[in-house]
Protein backbone atom coordinates (compact mmCIF):
# COMPACT_ATOMS: atom_id res chain seq x y z
CA UNK A 1 0.00 0.00 0.00
CA UNK A 2 1.33 3.35 -0.81
CA UNK A 3 0.53 6.66 0.87
CA UNK A 4 0.59 9.55 -0.48
CA UNK A 5 0.86 13.20 1.28
CA UNK A 6 -1.02 15.90 -0.67
CA UNK A 7 -1.34 19.29 -0.39
CA UNK A 8 -5.14 20.52 0.88
CA UNK A 9 -5.35 24.06 1.45
CA UNK A 10 -4.07 27.14 -0.50
CA UNK A 11 -0.56 28.49 0.84
CA UNK A 12 -2.21 32.17 0.33
CA UNK A 13 0.07 33.18 -2.14
CA UNK A 14 -0.18 32.78 -6.31
CA UNK A 15 3.19 31.24 -6.74
CA UNK A 16 3.49 28.63 -9.15
CA UNK A 17 6.62 27.46 -7.59
CA UNK A 18 4.21 26.62 -3.94
CA UNK A 19 2.61 23.01 -3.65
CA UNK A 20 -0.88 23.94 -4.89
CA UNK A 21 -4.29 21.93 -3.64
CA UNK A 22 -4.29 18.19 -4.72
CA UNK A 23 -0.51 18.43 -5.61
CA UNK A 24 1.16 15.29 -3.95
CA UNK A 25 4.23 16.26 -1.29
CA UNK A 26 5.50 12.56 -1.83
CA UNK A 27 4.87 8.90 -1.94
CA UNK A 28 6.02 6.36 1.00
CA UNK A 29 5.20 2.81 1.40
CA UNK A 30 2.64 1.59 4.32
CA UNK A 31 3.06 1.94 7.65
CA UNK A 32 5.38 5.69 7.40
CA UNK A 33 4.78 7.60 10.41
CA UNK A 34 3.85 10.99 8.58
CA UNK A 35 3.56 13.38 11.94
CA UNK A 36 0.59 14.91 13.28
CA UNK A 37 0.61 18.15 10.84
CA UNK A 38 0.40 15.98 7.75
CA UNK A 39 -3.25 14.97 9.17
CA UNK A 40 -6.03 17.39 8.39
CA UNK A 41 -5.60 19.40 11.34
CA UNK A 42 -6.29 23.11 12.22
CA UNK A 43 -2.25 23.82 13.42
CA UNK A 44 -1.52 24.56 10.03
CA UNK A 45 -4.96 25.09 8.67
CA UNK A 46 -5.96 21.67 6.89
CA UNK A 47 -2.69 22.46 4.86
CA UNK A 48 -2.23 18.90 4.21
CA UNK A 49 -3.63 15.37 4.15
CA UNK A 50 -2.78 11.37 3.58
CA UNK A 51 -4.51 8.95 1.04
CA UNK A 52 -3.87 5.78 1.33
CA UNK A 53 -4.02 3.82 -1.60
CA UNK A 54 -3.83 -0.44 -1.19
CA UNK A 55 -2.25 -2.74 -3.37
CA UNK A 56 0.35 0.21 -5.00
CA UNK A 57 3.85 0.49 -4.20
CA UNK A 58 4.92 4.11 -3.90
CA UNK A 59 7.62 4.38 -7.39
CA UNK A 60 4.30 3.86 -8.80
CA UNK A 61 3.87 7.82 -8.16
CA UNK A 62 6.91 9.16 -9.44
CA UNK A 63 5.49 10.08 -12.36
CA UNK A 64 3.30 12.21 -10.36
CA UNK A 65 5.64 14.27 -8.31
CA UNK A 66 7.49 15.47 -11.54
CA UNK A 67 8.39 18.93 -12.03
CA UNK A 68 7.55 21.02 -14.82
CA UNK A 69 10.12 22.63 -16.09
CA UNK A 70 10.96 25.26 -19.60
CA UNK A 71 12.24 23.27 -22.73
CA UNK A 72 15.91 23.75 -21.78
CA UNK A 73 14.72 22.76 -18.27
CA UNK A 74 16.98 25.31 -17.56
CA UNK A 75 13.98 27.29 -14.82
CA UNK A 76 11.69 25.51 -12.74
CA UNK A 77 7.71 26.23 -13.23
CA UNK A 78 5.07 24.12 -11.70
CA UNK A 79 6.34 21.94 -8.63
CA UNK A 80 4.10 18.99 -9.71
CA UNK A 81 2.62 18.82 -13.52
CA UNK A 82 -0.26 16.53 -11.58
CA UNK A 83 -2.66 17.78 -9.09
CA UNK A 84 -5.49 15.51 -7.00
CA UNK A 85 -8.78 16.74 -7.79
CA UNK A 86 -10.63 16.69 -4.57
CA UNK A 87 -14.39 16.77 -5.39
CA UNK A 88 -13.98 14.21 -7.80
CA UNK A 89 -12.25 11.86 -4.84
CA UNK A 90 -14.97 9.35 -3.61
CA UNK A 91 -17.37 10.58 -0.93
CA UNK A 92 -15.70 8.23 1.64
CA UNK A 93 -12.74 9.04 1.08
CA UNK A 94 -13.21 13.09 1.27
CA UNK A 95 -15.37 12.13 4.54
CA UNK A 96 -12.32 10.38 5.81
CA UNK A 97 -9.84 13.04 5.79
CA UNK A 98 -12.34 15.43 6.94
CA UNK A 99 -13.46 12.96 10.01
CA UNK A 100 -9.58 11.35 10.44
CA UNK A 101 -7.03 13.29 8.74
CA UNK A 102 -6.81 10.02 6.04
CA UNK A 103 -8.46 8.46 3.31
CA UNK A 104 -8.28 5.55 1.59
CA UNK A 105 -9.18 4.99 -2.15
CA UNK A 106 -8.81 1.94 -4.85
CA UNK A 107 -5.74 2.74 -7.66
CA UNK A 108 -9.38 3.51 -10.03
CA UNK A 109 -10.71 5.98 -8.06
CA UNK A 110 -7.59 7.65 -7.34
CA UNK A 111 -6.65 7.29 -11.44
CA UNK A 112 -10.00 9.37 -11.99
CA UNK A 113 -9.65 12.13 -9.50
CA UNK A 114 -5.66 12.63 -11.01
CA UNK A 115 -5.51 15.46 -13.44
CA UNK A 116 -2.82 17.25 -15.83
CA UNK A 117 -2.15 20.70 -14.44
CA UNK A 118 -2.65 22.08 -18.00
CA UNK A 119 -4.47 19.41 -20.71
CA UNK A 120 -7.09 18.82 -17.90
CA UNK A 121 -6.35 15.54 -18.94
CA UNK A 122 -7.45 12.64 -16.10
CA UNK A 123 -5.43 9.92 -15.87
CA UNK A 124 -8.10 7.20 -15.78
CA UNK A 125 -10.04 8.28 -18.58
CA UNK B 1 6.44 39.36 14.79
CA UNK B 2 6.01 35.51 15.94
CA UNK B 3 8.38 32.68 15.41
CA UNK B 4 6.00 29.53 14.69
CA UNK B 5 8.54 26.60 15.74
CA UNK B 6 7.34 23.31 14.36
CA UNK B 7 9.27 20.19 15.22
CA UNK B 8 10.40 17.29 12.65
CA UNK B 9 11.17 13.58 13.03
CA UNK B 10 10.68 13.88 17.24
CA UNK B 11 9.77 16.20 20.13
CA UNK B 12 6.17 17.27 19.14
CA UNK B 13 6.54 15.50 16.27
CA UNK B 14 4.48 17.83 13.91
CA UNK B 15 6.36 16.72 10.56
CA UNK B 16 8.32 13.17 9.52
CA UNK B 17 10.40 14.90 7.42
CA UNK B 18 11.52 17.97 6.23
CA UNK B 19 10.06 18.09 2.59
CA UNK B 20 6.55 17.73 4.65
CA UNK B 21 7.63 20.62 6.67
CA UNK B 22 8.09 22.72 4.04
CA UNK B 23 4.87 21.74 1.74
CA UNK B 24 2.71 22.24 5.22
CA UNK B 25 3.77 25.40 6.42
CA UNK B 26 4.95 27.25 3.04
CA UNK B 27 2.66 30.70 2.70
CA UNK B 28 2.87 33.97 2.86
CA UNK B 29 5.23 35.18 5.39
CA UNK B 30 5.18 38.90 5.51
CA UNK B 31 0.99 38.93 5.68
CA UNK B 32 1.63 36.23 8.82
CA UNK B 33 3.71 38.33 10.32
CA UNK B 34 5.85 35.22 11.27
CA UNK B 35 9.19 33.80 10.66
CA UNK B 36 8.54 30.08 10.54
CA UNK B 37 10.80 27.51 11.71
CA UNK B 38 11.73 23.64 11.54
CA UNK B 39 12.95 22.30 14.40
CA UNK B 40 14.66 19.00 13.36
CA UNK B 41 15.10 16.11 15.67
CA UNK B 42 17.75 12.73 15.34
CA UNK B 43 16.75 10.75 12.38
CA UNK B 44 18.18 10.07 8.70
CA UNK B 45 15.42 12.19 6.39
CA UNK B 46 15.80 10.61 3.24
CA UNK B 47 13.48 12.62 0.90
CA UNK B 48 14.90 15.53 -0.69
CA UNK B 49 13.35 18.98 0.18
CA UNK B 50 12.72 21.83 -2.48
CA UNK B 51 11.72 25.13 -1.19
CA UNK B 52 10.21 27.58 -3.40
CA UNK B 53 7.39 30.06 -3.62
CA UNK B 54 7.01 31.28 -0.32
CA UNK B 55 6.33 34.94 0.45
CA UNK B 56 9.03 36.47 2.22
CA UNK B 57 10.90 38.94 3.56
CA UNK B 58 14.38 40.11 5.14
CA UNK B 59 12.60 39.13 8.26
CA UNK B 60 10.13 37.09 7.55
CA UNK B 61 11.49 34.07 6.59
CA UNK B 62 11.08 30.25 6.67
CA UNK B 63 14.33 28.48 8.45
CA UNK B 64 15.55 25.24 9.44
CA UNK B 65 17.34 24.59 13.16
CA UNK B 66 18.61 21.48 15.03
CA UNK B 67 17.50 20.98 18.23
CA UNK B 68 20.59 21.15 20.46
CA UNK B 69 19.59 17.28 21.48
CA UNK B 70 20.52 16.68 18.15
CA UNK B 71 23.33 18.83 16.62
CA UNK B 72 26.27 17.57 14.61
CA UNK B 73 29.02 18.15 17.54
CA UNK B 74 31.56 19.08 15.03
CA UNK B 75 32.08 15.41 13.48
CA UNK B 76 29.22 13.59 11.48
CA UNK B 77 26.77 12.04 13.99
CA UNK B 78 24.26 9.03 13.08
CA UNK B 79 22.69 10.38 16.25
CA UNK B 80 21.88 13.63 14.71
CA UNK B 81 19.72 14.78 12.41
CA UNK B 82 21.08 14.17 9.18
CA UNK B 83 19.37 15.04 5.36
CA UNK B 84 20.58 11.93 3.80
CA UNK B 85 19.59 11.96 0.02
CA UNK B 86 20.09 9.79 -3.00
CA UNK B 87 19.51 10.60 -6.53
CA UNK B 88 18.04 14.19 -6.14
CA UNK B 89 19.33 17.17 -5.05
CA UNK B 90 19.36 16.96 -1.25
CA UNK B 91 18.15 20.17 -0.58
CA UNK B 92 17.10 22.86 -3.60
CA UNK B 93 16.88 26.19 -2.34
CA UNK B 94 14.52 28.41 -5.54
CA UNK B 95 13.85 31.55 -3.42
CA UNK B 96 15.30 34.36 -1.60
CA UNK B 97 15.83 34.72 2.22
CA UNK B 98 16.32 31.21 3.48
CA UNK B 99 18.32 30.00 6.52
CA UNK B 100 19.76 26.89 7.42
CA UNK B 101 21.83 25.85 10.68
CA UNK B 102 23.12 22.69 12.27
CA UNK B 103 22.32 20.63 9.32
CA UNK B 104 24.04 17.57 8.05
CA UNK B 105 23.70 17.15 4.91
CA UNK B 106 24.79 13.95 2.56
CA UNK B 107 24.03 13.48 -1.28
CA UNK B 108 24.86 10.46 -3.49
CA UNK B 109 24.20 9.68 -7.07
CA UNK B 110 24.63 6.39 -8.45
CA UNK B 111 24.15 7.17 -12.32
CA UNK B 112 25.49 10.53 -14.52
CA UNK B 113 23.59 12.90 -13.51
CA UNK B 114 24.83 15.85 -11.24
CA UNK B 115 23.77 16.61 -7.78
CA UNK B 116 24.33 18.93 -4.81
CA UNK B 117 24.12 18.63 -1.31
CA UNK B 118 22.52 22.14 -1.21
CA UNK B 119 21.32 23.59 -4.19
CA UNK B 120 21.21 27.32 -4.84
CA UNK B 121 20.09 26.98 -8.89
CA UNK B 122 19.38 29.01 -11.80
CA UNK B 123 16.03 29.54 -11.42
CA UNK B 124 16.20 31.55 -8.89
CA UNK B 125 18.66 34.91 -7.42
CA UNK B 126 19.59 34.46 -4.08
CA UNK B 127 19.35 37.15 -1.53
CA UNK B 128 19.04 36.47 1.83
CA UNK B 129 20.09 33.03 2.18
CA UNK B 130 22.33 32.10 4.81
CA UNK B 131 23.53 28.38 5.12
CA UNK B 132 25.20 28.02 8.90
CA UNK B 133 27.16 25.69 10.61
CA UNK B 134 26.44 22.70 8.75
CA UNK B 135 28.57 19.72 8.07
CA UNK B 136 27.98 18.67 3.68
CA UNK B 137 29.58 15.91 3.05
CA UNK B 138 29.35 13.33 -0.34
CA UNK B 139 28.00 10.30 0.87
CA UNK B 140 30.34 7.30 1.09
CA UNK B 141 30.02 4.61 -1.40
CA UNK B 142 28.29 6.87 -3.51
CA UNK B 143 29.11 5.07 -6.76
CA UNK B 144 28.04 7.60 -9.84
CA UNK B 145 29.75 9.58 -12.25
CA UNK B 146 28.04 12.92 -12.15
CA UNK B 147 29.70 15.09 -10.86
CA UNK B 148 28.62 15.96 -7.03
CA UNK B 149 28.97 19.43 -5.49
CA UNK B 150 28.62 20.34 -1.84
CA UNK B 151 26.89 24.09 -1.80
CA UNK B 152 26.44 25.16 -5.14
CA UNK B 153 25.43 29.16 -5.98
CA UNK B 154 24.31 28.54 -10.09
CA UNK B 155 22.70 32.00 -11.47
CA UNK B 156 23.64 35.12 -9.61
CA UNK B 157 22.67 36.81 -6.16
CA UNK B 158 24.64 36.57 -2.97
CA UNK B 159 24.77 33.43 -0.34
CA UNK B 160 26.64 33.51 2.84
CA UNK B 161 28.21 30.30 3.86
CA UNK B 162 29.72 30.32 7.58
CA UNK B 163 31.27 27.56 9.88
CA UNK B 164 30.66 25.06 7.60
CA UNK B 165 32.50 21.81 6.46
CA UNK B 166 32.35 20.31 3.63
CA UNK B 167 33.89 17.01 2.88
CA UNK B 168 34.32 14.14 0.37
CA UNK B 169 33.73 15.76 -2.97
CA UNK B 170 35.35 13.92 -5.25
CA UNK B 171 32.75 12.42 -7.70
CA UNK B 172 33.49 13.24 -11.11
CA UNK B 173 34.46 16.81 -10.92
CA UNK B 174 33.31 17.30 -7.42
CA UNK B 175 33.68 20.24 -5.30
CA UNK B 176 32.68 21.50 -1.60
CA UNK B 177 31.32 25.20 -2.07
CA UNK B 178 31.61 26.35 -5.52
CA UNK B 179 29.80 29.25 -8.05
CA UNK B 180 28.90 29.26 -11.22
CA UNK B 181 27.69 32.64 -10.97
CA UNK B 182 26.62 35.81 -8.22
CA UNK B 183 28.63 36.16 -4.93
CA UNK B 184 29.64 34.09 -2.19
CA UNK B 185 30.53 35.35 1.17
CA UNK B 186 32.64 32.42 2.99
CA UNK B 187 33.37 32.91 6.60
CA UNK B 188 34.84 30.53 8.96
CA UNK B 189 34.70 27.71 6.61
CA UNK B 190 36.62 24.18 6.03
CA UNK B 191 37.24 21.83 3.21
CA UNK B 192 38.46 18.34 3.30
CA UNK B 193 38.95 15.84 0.69
CA UNK B 194 37.50 17.04 -2.33
CA UNK B 195 38.48 17.89 -5.81
CA UNK B 196 38.28 21.55 -5.34
CA UNK B 197 37.57 22.61 -2.11
CA UNK B 198 35.99 25.96 -2.63
CA UNK B 199 35.79 27.11 -5.98
CA UNK B 200 35.36 30.78 -6.99
CA UNK B 201 35.49 29.89 -10.54
CA UNK B 202 35.65 33.22 -12.25
CA UNK B 203 34.68 34.86 -9.04
CA UNK B 204 34.24 35.98 -6.75
CA UNK B 205 33.81 34.33 -3.60
CA UNK B 206 34.79 35.79 -0.32
CA UNK B 207 36.65 33.55 1.64
CA UNK B 208 37.57 34.92 5.40
CA UNK B 209 38.98 32.91 7.74
CA UNK B 210 38.96 29.17 6.01
CA UNK B 211 41.08 26.51 5.71
CA UNK B 212 41.31 23.56 3.13
CA UNK B 213 42.87 19.56 3.40
CA UNK B 214 43.40 17.07 1.68
CA UNK B 215 41.93 18.58 -1.02
CA UNK B 216 43.34 18.01 -4.98
CA UNK B 217 42.47 22.13 -5.30
CA UNK B 218 41.83 23.76 -2.03
CA UNK B 219 40.98 27.18 -3.21
CA UNK B 220 40.07 27.69 -6.83
CA UNK B 221 39.31 30.59 -9.18
CA UNK B 222 39.25 34.08 -8.81
CA UNK B 223 38.31 35.54 -5.07
CA UNK B 224 37.36 38.94 -3.48
CA UNK B 225 39.86 41.64 -3.24
CA UNK B 226 42.96 40.22 -0.84
CA UNK B 227 43.26 41.77 2.55
CA UNK B 228 39.93 43.33 2.11
CA UNK B 229 37.19 40.68 0.85
CA UNK B 230 39.50 37.50 1.34
CA UNK B 231 42.33 36.64 4.07
CA UNK B 232 43.40 34.48 6.49
CA UNK B 233 43.11 31.55 4.63
CA UNK B 234 45.35 28.18 5.02
CA UNK B 235 46.05 25.69 2.97
CA UNK B 236 47.76 22.20 3.17
CA UNK B 237 49.04 23.00 -0.15
CA UNK B 238 51.75 25.05 -1.91
CA UNK B 239 50.68 28.77 -3.66
CA UNK B 240 47.02 27.98 -2.57
CA UNK B 241 45.20 29.95 -0.29
CA UNK B 242 43.99 33.50 -1.22
CA UNK B 243 44.00 36.54 0.57
CA UNK B 244 47.09 38.70 1.67
CA UNK B 245 47.68 36.88 4.81
CA UNK B 246 47.73 33.41 4.32
CA UNK B 247 49.46 29.85 5.21
CA UNK B 248 50.18 27.21 2.46
CA UNK B 249 51.91 24.16 2.85
CA UNK B 250 49.92 24.11 6.04
CA UNK B 251 48.42 21.76 7.57
CA UNK B 252 45.10 22.11 10.10
CA UNK B 253 45.39 19.75 13.19
CA UNK B 254 41.99 18.11 13.25
CA UNK B 255 40.77 16.03 16.06
CA UNK B 256 39.52 12.87 13.76
CA UNK B 257 40.58 14.03 10.38
CA UNK B 258 37.52 12.94 7.89
CA UNK B 259 35.11 12.61 10.42
CA UNK B 260 35.78 14.78 13.10
CA UNK B 261 36.47 18.31 12.64
CA UNK B 262 37.31 20.32 15.75
CA UNK B 263 41.06 21.36 16.62
CA UNK B 264 43.05 19.95 18.32
CA UNK B 265 44.57 21.53 21.18
CA UNK B 266 47.85 20.98 19.97
CA UNK B 267 47.10 22.69 16.50
CA UNK B 268 49.46 25.75 15.44
CA UNK B 269 47.76 26.09 12.03
CA UNK B 270 44.42 28.26 12.50
CA UNK B 271 44.33 28.46 16.34
CA UNK B 272 44.33 32.29 17.24
CA UNK B 273 45.35 33.16 14.23
CA UNK B 274 42.25 35.05 12.62
CA UNK B 275 41.18 38.60 13.43
CA UNK B 276 37.56 38.49 14.64
CA UNK B 277 34.68 38.87 11.70
CA UNK B 278 32.07 40.09 14.90
CA UNK B 279 31.82 43.58 13.00
CA UNK B 280 32.90 42.59 8.95
CA UNK B 281 30.79 44.87 7.00
CA UNK B 282 29.41 42.05 4.93
CA UNK B 283 28.70 39.31 6.74
CA UNK B 284 29.53 39.13 10.20
CA UNK B 285 30.19 36.18 12.24
CA UNK B 286 30.25 35.77 15.88
CA UNK B 287 30.19 32.45 16.76
CA UNK B 288 31.43 28.85 15.60
CA UNK B 289 29.76 25.90 14.26
CA UNK B 290 29.16 24.25 17.65
CA UNK B 291 27.30 27.74 18.52
CA UNK B 292 30.33 28.94 21.21
CA UNK B 293 30.82 32.63 21.02
CA UNK B 294 33.94 33.52 19.48
CA UNK B 295 36.34 36.06 21.09
CA UNK B 296 36.63 39.36 20.31
CA UNK B 297 40.23 39.14 18.40
CA UNK B 298 42.41 36.32 17.42
CA UNK B 299 40.39 33.64 16.50
CA UNK B 300 40.61 30.28 15.17
CA UNK B 301 40.15 29.70 11.64
CA UNK B 302 37.81 27.57 10.09
CA UNK B 303 34.80 26.60 12.06
CA UNK B 304 35.78 25.27 15.21
CA UNK B 305 36.75 27.88 17.93
CA UNK B 306 39.44 25.94 20.32
CA UNK B 307 38.27 26.12 24.00
CA UNK B 308 40.39 24.29 26.34
CA UNK B 309 38.70 22.06 28.72
CA UNK B 310 38.87 23.24 32.25
CA UNK B 311 41.95 21.49 34.13
CA UNK B 312 40.81 19.43 36.95
CA UNK B 313 42.84 21.24 39.03
CA UNK B 314 40.54 24.33 38.64
CA UNK B 315 37.43 22.14 38.96
CA UNK B 316 38.31 21.15 42.09
CA UNK B 317 38.73 24.45 43.40
CA UNK B 318 35.54 25.22 42.45
CA UNK B 319 33.95 22.30 43.88
CA UNK B 320 35.71 23.05 47.41
CA UNK B 321 34.77 26.47 47.47
CA UNK B 322 31.08 25.37 46.43
CA UNK B 323 31.47 23.29 49.68
CA UNK B 324 32.83 25.62 51.44
CA UNK B 325 29.71 28.31 51.06
CA UNK B 326 30.30 32.27 52.10
CA UNK B 327 32.80 30.81 54.55
CA UNK B 328 35.66 31.40 52.01
CA UNK B 329 36.50 34.83 50.43
CA UNK B 330 38.50 33.58 46.74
Amino acid sequence: MAELLVRAAPAHSSSARLLHPGQIVYAVEDGFNHGKNCYFNADNDYALYVLKVPGVPAEVFQKYLQEEMDPLELVHWNRRLFRIVWEDLPRSARRGVERDGFGVVTPAELRRALEHIHTGAREGV
Amino acid sequence: MADRIRDVGGGANHYATLSAWEAGEQGNLPSLDERRIANCFAFSDTTAVVVAGWTVDATRYPMVTVDPSARHGGAWNTSAYRLEVSGAHAISIQQTHFRMEYVQVSVSESGATQRFAVDLPSSATMVGVYIEKCLVRQAPGSSGSGNLRGIRLGNGGTVFVSNTIVQGFRQGSGSGISRSAGTMYVHYCGAYDCNIGIGAGSGPVNAKNCWARACTDGFQGTFGAAGTLTDYNISDLAGDAPGTNVKNSTTVALVNPGTDFKLQSGDTAAKDWAPSLSADANYPVTDDFLGTTRPGSACDAGPHEYSAPPSSGSQVARARSRRMGALVQF
